[in-house]
Protein backbone atom coordinates (compact mmCIF):
# COMPACT_ATOMS: atom_id res chain seq x y z
CA UNK A 1 0.00 0.00 0.00
CA UNK A 2 1.31 3.41 -0.90
CA UNK A 3 0.79 6.08 1.70
CA UNK A 4 -0.37 9.54 0.88
CA UNK A 5 2.53 11.93 0.41
CA UNK A 6 3.14 14.13 3.40
CA UNK A 7 2.49 17.84 2.99
CA UNK A 8 5.51 20.08 2.70
CA UNK A 9 4.99 21.60 6.15
CA UNK A 10 5.03 18.15 7.71
CA UNK A 11 8.18 17.21 5.81
CA UNK A 12 9.82 20.41 6.97
CA UNK A 13 8.94 19.72 10.59
CA UNK A 14 10.34 16.23 10.32
CA UNK A 15 13.48 17.40 8.53
CA UNK A 16 14.03 19.98 11.24
CA UNK A 17 13.93 17.12 13.69
CA UNK A 18 16.71 15.36 11.79
CA UNK A 19 14.59 13.10 9.58
CA UNK A 20 16.82 12.72 6.54
CA UNK A 21 14.17 10.79 4.64
CA UNK A 22 11.78 13.71 4.99
CA UNK A 23 14.44 16.08 3.75
CA UNK A 24 15.14 13.73 0.86
CA UNK A 25 11.48 13.98 -0.09
CA UNK A 26 11.77 17.77 -0.03
CA UNK A 27 14.82 17.55 -2.26
CA UNK A 28 12.86 15.49 -4.73
CA UNK A 29 10.05 18.01 -4.72
CA UNK A 30 12.31 20.94 -5.51
CA UNK A 31 15.42 19.58 -7.25
CA UNK A 32 14.10 20.38 -10.70
CA UNK A 33 13.54 24.09 -10.10
CA UNK A 34 16.70 24.38 -7.98
CA UNK A 35 18.81 22.92 -10.76
CA UNK A 36 17.25 25.15 -13.39
CA UNK A 37 17.72 28.29 -11.35
CA UNK A 38 21.37 27.37 -10.81
CA UNK A 39 21.70 26.60 -14.50
CA UNK A 40 20.18 29.94 -15.43
CA UNK A 41 22.97 31.62 -13.47
CA UNK A 42 25.87 29.36 -14.34
CA UNK A 43 24.94 28.04 -17.76
CA UNK A 44 26.96 24.94 -17.04
CA UNK A 45 25.15 21.71 -16.18
CA UNK A 46 27.87 20.21 -13.97
CA UNK A 47 28.35 23.40 -12.00
CA UNK A 48 24.61 23.87 -11.71
CA UNK A 49 24.24 20.39 -10.29
CA UNK A 50 26.92 21.09 -7.71
CA UNK A 51 25.42 24.47 -6.83
CA UNK A 52 21.96 22.96 -6.40
CA UNK A 53 23.30 20.09 -4.34
CA UNK A 54 25.36 22.36 -2.11
CA UNK A 55 22.38 24.68 -1.81
CA UNK A 56 20.22 21.84 -0.52
CA UNK A 57 22.87 20.86 2.02
CA UNK A 58 23.25 24.45 3.22
CA UNK A 59 19.47 24.79 3.43
CA UNK A 60 19.35 21.71 5.62
CA UNK A 61 21.96 23.19 7.93
CA UNK A 62 19.91 26.37 8.14
CA UNK A 63 16.51 24.78 8.71
CA UNK A 64 16.58 26.05 12.28
CA UNK A 65 16.39 29.58 10.92
CA UNK A 66 13.58 28.83 8.49
CA UNK A 67 10.39 30.58 9.56
CA UNK A 68 7.54 28.12 10.12
CA UNK A 69 4.59 28.69 7.84
CA UNK A 70 6.66 30.42 5.15
CA UNK A 71 6.87 28.86 1.70
CA UNK A 72 9.97 26.71 1.38
CA UNK A 73 10.62 27.23 -2.31
CA UNK A 74 11.56 30.94 -2.29
CA UNK A 75 13.75 30.38 0.74
CA UNK A 76 15.50 27.49 -0.96
CA UNK A 77 15.90 29.40 -4.21
CA UNK A 78 17.56 32.24 -2.35
CA UNK A 79 20.17 29.83 -1.05
CA UNK A 80 20.65 28.14 -4.41
CA UNK A 81 20.81 31.49 -6.19
CA UNK A 82 23.47 32.69 -3.76
CA UNK A 83 25.42 29.50 -4.19
CA UNK A 84 25.32 29.84 -7.96
CA UNK A 85 26.35 33.49 -7.85
CA UNK A 86 29.26 32.70 -5.56
CA UNK A 87 30.47 30.21 -8.11
CA UNK A 88 30.18 32.79 -10.85
CA UNK A 89 32.29 35.21 -8.86
CA UNK A 90 34.94 32.58 -8.35
CA UNK A 91 34.82 31.56 -11.96
CA UNK A 92 34.74 34.99 -13.52
CA UNK A 93 38.14 35.82 -12.14
CA UNK A 94 39.75 33.06 -14.05
CA UNK A 95 37.93 33.19 -17.32
CA UNK A 96 35.73 35.40 -19.38
CA UNK A 97 32.25 34.18 -18.64
CA UNK A 98 30.75 36.00 -21.58
CA UNK A 99 33.12 34.32 -23.97
CA UNK A 100 32.36 31.01 -22.40
CA UNK A 101 28.60 31.19 -22.55
CA UNK A 102 28.51 32.96 -25.87
CA UNK A 103 30.34 30.05 -27.36
CA UNK A 104 28.17 27.51 -25.66
CA UNK A 105 26.12 25.15 -27.72
CA UNK A 106 22.54 26.07 -27.02
CA UNK A 107 21.08 23.71 -29.57
CA UNK A 108 21.10 20.86 -27.10
CA UNK A 109 22.53 18.68 -29.81
CA UNK A 110 19.10 18.08 -31.26
CA UNK A 111 18.66 16.76 -34.76
CA UNK A 112 17.82 19.38 -37.39
CA UNK A 113 14.09 20.05 -37.58
CA UNK A 114 12.06 19.87 -40.76
CA UNK A 115 12.90 22.50 -43.34
CA UNK A 116 9.72 24.44 -42.75
CA UNK A 117 10.77 25.09 -39.17
CA UNK A 118 14.32 26.14 -39.95
CA UNK A 119 13.66 29.85 -39.78
CA UNK A 120 11.80 29.57 -36.51
CA UNK A 121 14.53 27.39 -35.10
CA UNK A 122 17.24 29.81 -36.18
CA UNK A 123 15.43 32.70 -34.57
CA UNK A 124 15.00 30.73 -31.40
CA UNK A 125 18.64 29.76 -31.32
CA UNK A 126 19.61 33.36 -31.90
CA UNK A 127 17.44 34.28 -28.94
CA UNK A 128 18.91 31.55 -26.75
CA UNK A 129 22.46 32.51 -27.72
CA UNK A 130 21.71 36.10 -26.77
CA UNK A 131 20.31 34.94 -23.44
CA UNK A 132 23.40 32.82 -22.90
CA UNK A 133 25.59 35.87 -23.48
CA UNK A 134 23.83 37.91 -20.79
CA UNK A 135 25.37 38.48 -17.40
CA UNK A 136 24.34 35.77 -14.93
CA UNK A 137 21.79 37.84 -13.01
CA UNK A 138 20.24 39.18 -16.20
CA UNK A 139 20.04 35.65 -17.53
CA UNK A 140 18.34 34.50 -14.36
CA UNK A 141 15.89 37.40 -14.51
CA UNK A 142 14.86 36.54 -18.07
CA UNK A 143 14.83 32.77 -17.68
CA UNK A 144 13.07 32.96 -14.32
CA UNK A 145 10.38 35.24 -15.68
CA UNK A 146 9.75 33.64 -19.07
CA UNK A 147 10.92 30.03 -18.89
CA UNK A 148 10.62 29.01 -15.26
CA UNK A 149 7.48 30.88 -14.32
CA UNK A 150 8.89 32.04 -11.01
CA UNK A 151 6.61 34.19 -8.91
CA UNK A 152 7.89 37.64 -8.01
CA UNK A 153 8.66 36.36 -4.53
CA UNK A 154 10.64 33.43 -5.92
CA UNK A 155 12.42 35.57 -8.50
CA UNK A 156 13.33 38.11 -5.82
CA UNK A 157 14.71 35.34 -3.63
CA UNK A 158 16.70 33.73 -6.42
CA UNK A 159 18.08 37.09 -7.53
CA UNK A 160 18.82 38.16 -3.98
CA UNK A 161 16.84 41.40 -4.29
CA UNK A 162 13.72 42.86 -2.73
CA UNK A 163 10.44 41.83 -4.27
CA UNK A 164 9.78 45.36 -5.49
CA UNK A 165 13.01 45.33 -7.48
CA UNK A 166 12.16 42.30 -9.61
CA UNK A 167 10.26 44.15 -12.33
CA UNK A 168 13.12 46.60 -12.76
CA UNK A 169 15.62 43.74 -12.92
CA UNK A 170 13.58 42.03 -15.62
CA UNK A 171 13.16 45.28 -17.52
CA UNK A 172 16.88 45.98 -17.50
CA UNK A 173 17.69 42.43 -18.46
CA UNK A 174 15.31 42.68 -21.40
CA UNK A 175 16.99 45.89 -22.48
CA UNK A 176 20.35 44.17 -22.46
CA UNK A 177 18.90 41.20 -24.27
CA UNK A 178 17.50 43.49 -26.93
CA UNK A 179 20.94 45.04 -27.34
CA UNK A 180 22.47 41.60 -27.69
CA UNK A 181 19.99 40.77 -30.43
CA UNK A 182 19.89 44.04 -32.27
CA UNK A 183 23.08 45.80 -31.31
CA UNK A 184 23.10 49.29 -29.84
CA UNK A 185 20.59 51.72 -31.39
CA UNK B 1 3.87 43.35 -24.54
CA UNK B 2 6.93 44.07 -26.66
CA UNK B 3 7.97 41.96 -29.60
CA UNK B 4 10.89 40.63 -27.61
CA UNK B 5 8.62 39.54 -24.77
CA UNK B 6 6.37 37.83 -27.29
CA UNK B 7 9.37 35.98 -28.70
CA UNK B 8 10.36 34.90 -25.23
CA UNK B 9 6.90 33.68 -24.37
CA UNK B 10 6.71 31.79 -27.63
CA UNK B 11 10.04 30.16 -26.88
CA UNK B 12 9.00 29.04 -23.39
CA UNK B 13 9.19 25.30 -23.15
CA UNK B 14 11.88 25.04 -25.81
CA UNK B 15 14.78 26.52 -23.87
CA UNK B 16 17.51 23.89 -23.90
CA UNK B 17 17.81 23.16 -20.20
CA UNK B 18 19.96 20.11 -19.58
CA UNK B 19 18.12 17.23 -17.93
CA UNK B 20 17.77 17.92 -14.23
CA UNK B 21 19.79 15.40 -12.23
CA UNK B 22 18.37 13.44 -9.36
CA UNK B 23 19.89 15.02 -6.27
CA UNK B 24 18.12 13.24 -3.44
CA UNK B 25 20.69 10.54 -2.85
CA UNK B 26 23.74 12.78 -3.09
CA UNK B 27 22.21 15.49 -0.92
CA UNK B 28 21.17 13.07 1.82
CA UNK B 29 24.63 11.51 1.70
CA UNK B 30 26.18 14.94 2.25
CA UNK B 31 23.95 15.99 5.14
CA UNK B 32 25.97 16.98 8.21
CA UNK B 33 24.69 14.13 10.36
CA UNK B 34 26.02 11.64 7.85
CA UNK B 35 29.59 12.79 7.95
CA UNK B 36 30.59 10.91 11.05
CA UNK B 37 34.00 10.77 12.64
CA UNK B 38 36.82 11.18 10.19
CA UNK B 39 39.12 8.38 11.06
CA UNK B 40 36.41 5.80 11.41
CA UNK B 41 35.28 6.28 7.88
CA UNK B 42 38.25 7.49 5.97
CA UNK B 43 40.25 4.53 4.88
CA UNK B 44 42.34 6.94 2.92
CA UNK B 45 45.65 8.15 4.14
CA UNK B 46 44.25 11.07 6.03
CA UNK B 47 46.70 13.86 6.44
CA UNK B 48 46.76 15.37 9.85
CA UNK B 49 48.82 18.48 10.14
CA UNK B 50 49.59 19.09 13.76
CA UNK B 51 51.15 22.42 14.29
CA UNK B 52 50.93 23.08 17.98
CA UNK B 53 48.63 23.50 20.91
CA UNK B 54 46.06 26.17 21.59
CA UNK B 55 44.41 28.41 19.06
CA UNK B 56 43.19 30.94 21.51
CA UNK B 57 46.59 32.37 22.24
CA UNK B 58 47.43 32.79 18.61
CA UNK B 59 44.60 34.50 16.85
CA UNK B 60 42.66 37.62 17.45
CA UNK B 61 38.89 37.06 17.85
CA UNK B 62 38.32 38.35 14.33
CA UNK B 63 40.93 36.10 12.87
CA UNK B 64 39.55 33.16 14.78
CA UNK B 65 36.10 33.84 13.44
CA UNK B 66 37.30 34.10 9.86
CA UNK B 67 39.34 30.99 10.34
CA UNK B 68 36.44 29.01 11.73
CA UNK B 69 34.13 30.17 8.98
CA UNK B 70 36.64 29.19 6.37
CA UNK B 71 36.90 25.68 7.72
CA UNK B 72 33.16 25.37 7.95
CA UNK B 73 33.06 26.21 4.30
CA UNK B 74 35.57 23.70 3.07
CA UNK B 75 34.44 20.11 2.91
CA UNK B 76 36.88 17.53 4.15
CA UNK B 77 38.65 19.87 6.55
CA UNK B 78 38.05 20.02 10.25
CA UNK B 79 39.67 21.99 13.01
CA UNK B 80 39.70 20.90 16.57
CA UNK B 81 41.16 22.84 19.43
CA UNK B 82 43.04 20.77 21.95
CA UNK B 83 45.16 21.52 24.95
CA UNK B 84 47.52 18.66 24.31
CA UNK B 85 48.42 16.71 21.25
CA UNK B 86 47.47 13.06 21.20
CA UNK B 87 50.25 10.48 21.43
CA UNK B 88 51.40 9.14 18.14
CA UNK B 89 53.34 6.26 16.71
CA UNK B 90 56.19 7.62 14.63
CA UNK B 91 56.76 6.05 11.27
CA UNK B 92 59.19 6.87 8.52
CA UNK B 93 57.01 6.82 5.49
CA UNK B 94 53.83 8.63 4.81
CA UNK B 95 51.16 6.40 3.41
CA UNK B 96 49.68 8.34 0.57
CA UNK B 97 47.93 5.39 -0.98
CA UNK B 98 48.77 3.18 -3.88
CA UNK B 99 51.53 4.27 -6.20
CA UNK B 100 50.27 4.58 -9.76
CA UNK B 101 51.22 6.27 -12.99
CA UNK B 102 49.82 9.69 -13.73
CA UNK B 103 47.61 8.24 -16.44
CA UNK B 104 46.26 5.66 -14.04
CA UNK B 105 45.55 8.36 -11.50
CA UNK B 106 43.64 10.34 -14.08
CA UNK B 107 41.57 7.29 -14.90
CA UNK B 108 40.90 6.36 -11.30
CA UNK B 109 40.02 9.81 -10.04
CA UNK B 110 36.37 10.63 -10.41
CA UNK B 111 37.14 14.25 -11.01
CA UNK B 112 39.42 16.17 -13.31
CA UNK B 113 42.97 16.18 -12.01
CA UNK B 114 44.72 19.53 -12.19
CA UNK B 115 48.46 19.83 -11.79
CA UNK B 116 50.80 22.80 -11.44
CA UNK B 117 52.50 23.98 -14.58
CA UNK B 118 56.17 24.85 -14.90
CA UNK B 119 57.40 22.28 -12.41
CA UNK B 120 57.65 19.29 -14.66
CA UNK B 121 55.93 16.00 -14.10
CA UNK B 122 55.45 14.57 -10.63
CA UNK B 123 58.06 12.03 -9.61
CA UNK B 124 55.43 9.92 -7.86
CA UNK B 125 51.65 9.76 -7.92
CA UNK B 126 49.41 8.02 -5.40
CA UNK B 127 45.73 7.22 -5.37
CA UNK B 128 43.69 6.34 -2.37
CA UNK B 129 40.00 6.02 -1.75
CA UNK B 130 37.58 5.45 1.05
CA UNK B 131 34.69 3.06 1.24
CA UNK B 132 32.18 5.74 0.39
CA UNK B 133 33.61 6.62 -2.99
CA UNK B 134 35.90 9.43 -1.92
CA UNK B 135 39.12 9.63 -3.93
CA UNK B 136 42.39 11.37 -3.16
CA UNK B 137 45.25 11.80 -5.58
CA UNK B 138 48.65 12.98 -4.39
CA UNK B 139 51.35 14.14 -6.75
CA UNK B 140 54.86 14.36 -5.32
CA UNK B 141 57.43 16.59 -6.99
CA UNK B 142 61.03 17.29 -6.12
CA UNK B 143 62.08 19.85 -3.53
CA UNK B 144 59.26 19.08 -1.14
CA UNK B 145 56.35 20.05 -3.37
CA UNK B 146 53.33 17.82 -2.71
CA UNK B 147 49.87 18.40 -4.12
CA UNK B 148 46.87 16.44 -2.88
CA UNK B 149 43.46 16.85 -4.45
CA UNK B 150 40.38 15.03 -3.32
CA UNK B 151 36.67 14.62 -3.38
CA UNK B 152 35.06 12.96 -0.44
CA UNK B 153 32.03 13.23 1.73
CA UNK B 154 34.15 12.77 4.80
CA UNK B 155 36.73 14.74 6.69
CA UNK B 156 40.17 14.54 5.21
CA UNK B 157 42.35 16.93 7.12
CA UNK B 158 42.39 17.25 10.84
CA UNK B 159 44.33 20.21 12.06
CA UNK B 160 45.51 21.58 15.33
CA UNK B 161 47.28 24.89 15.23
CA UNK B 162 49.57 26.21 17.88
CA UNK B 163 51.83 29.07 18.91
CA UNK B 164 54.32 30.09 16.30
CA UNK B 165 52.11 29.08 13.43
CA UNK B 166 50.81 31.94 11.40
CA UNK B 167 47.75 31.77 9.20
CA UNK B 168 46.66 33.95 6.38
CA UNK B 169 43.62 33.99 4.17
CA UNK B 170 44.74 34.10 0.57
CA UNK B 171 42.96 34.07 -2.76
CA UNK B 172 43.14 31.36 -5.39
CA UNK B 173 41.05 32.32 -8.40
CA UNK B 174 38.56 34.15 -6.24
CA UNK B 175 38.26 31.41 -3.67
CA UNK B 176 39.41 31.76 -0.09
CA UNK B 177 42.47 29.70 0.69
CA UNK B 178 44.19 29.17 3.98
CA UNK B 179 47.95 29.55 4.22
CA UNK B 180 49.66 27.90 7.18
CA UNK B 181 53.25 28.54 7.90
CA UNK B 182 55.78 28.51 10.71
CA UNK B 183 55.64 26.87 14.08
CA UNK B 184 56.16 23.27 14.95
CA UNK B 185 55.46 21.33 11.87
CA UNK B 186 54.67 17.71 11.98
CA UNK B 187 52.34 15.82 9.78
CA UNK B 188 50.02 13.17 11.08
CA UNK B 189 47.56 10.93 9.47
CA UNK B 190 45.12 8.27 10.48
CA UNK B 191 45.77 4.92 8.95
CA UNK B 192 43.11 2.51 7.90
CA UNK B 193 43.82 0.71 11.17
CA UNK B 194 42.52 3.79 12.99
CA UNK B 195 45.94 4.38 14.48
CA UNK B 196 47.44 7.81 14.31
CA UNK B 197 50.90 8.00 12.80
CA UNK B 198 53.34 10.83 12.64
CA UNK B 199 55.37 11.65 9.63
CA UNK B 200 58.86 13.01 9.95
CA UNK B 201 58.42 16.72 10.52
CA UNK B 202 61.16 17.76 8.16
CA UNK B 203 59.00 16.63 5.28
CA UNK B 204 56.33 19.15 6.05
CA UNK B 205 56.52 22.48 4.35
CA UNK B 206 54.11 25.37 4.37
CA UNK B 207 50.60 24.43 3.45
CA UNK B 208 47.98 26.08 1.28
CA UNK B 209 44.42 24.72 1.47
CA UNK B 210 41.51 25.64 -0.71
CA UNK B 211 38.52 24.31 -2.55
CA UNK B 212 37.61 24.74 -6.18
CA UNK B 213 34.18 23.48 -7.13
CA UNK B 214 33.79 20.30 -5.14
CA UNK B 215 37.44 19.43 -5.23
CA UNK B 216 39.67 20.13 -2.25
CA UNK B 217 43.33 20.97 -2.70
CA UNK B 218 46.26 20.82 -0.32
CA UNK B 219 49.54 22.15 -1.59
CA UNK B 220 52.59 21.62 0.58
CA UNK B 221 55.85 23.26 -0.33
CA UNK B 222 58.85 24.91 1.25
CA UNK B 223 58.16 28.15 -0.56
CA UNK B 224 56.80 31.58 0.38
CA UNK B 225 53.12 32.39 -0.02
CA UNK B 226 53.57 34.22 -3.30
CA UNK B 227 55.18 31.21 -4.92
CA UNK B 228 52.58 28.85 -3.43
CA UNK B 229 49.79 30.99 -4.83
CA UNK B 230 51.47 31.05 -8.23
CA UNK B 231 51.63 27.26 -8.14
CA UNK B 232 48.00 26.99 -7.00
CA UNK B 233 46.81 29.35 -9.71
CA UNK B 234 48.77 27.47 -12.33
CA UNK B 235 46.86 24.23 -11.89
CA UNK B 236 45.65 22.89 -15.19
CA UNK B 237 44.07 19.66 -16.38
Amino acid sequence: MVGRPLPESELLDRARGGDEGAYGALVEMHEHIAFRVAYAVLHDAAEAEEAAQDGFVKAYRSLGRFRRGSPFRPWLLRIVGNEARNRVRARSRREGLTRRVAGADVSGGAAPPPEAAVLEREQREELFAAIAALRPDDRLAVIGRFFLGLTDEEAAAALGVRRGAVKMRVFRALERLRLELEGPA
Amino acid sequence: MTELEQRLEAAAGTYPFPPAPSLRESVVRDLPGRRGLPWRKVGLAVALVVLGAALAAVFSPGARSAFRDWFDFVPGVHVERVEKLPPSARIRAFDLGRRVSLDEARREARFELRLPTGVGKPSEVFVDRDGAGGVAVTAVYGRGLVLTEWRSNHIFFYKLLGPGTSTEIADVHGVDALWLTGGDHAVFYRGADDVEYERDGRLAGNVLLWQQGRTGYRLEARVPLRRALALARSLEP
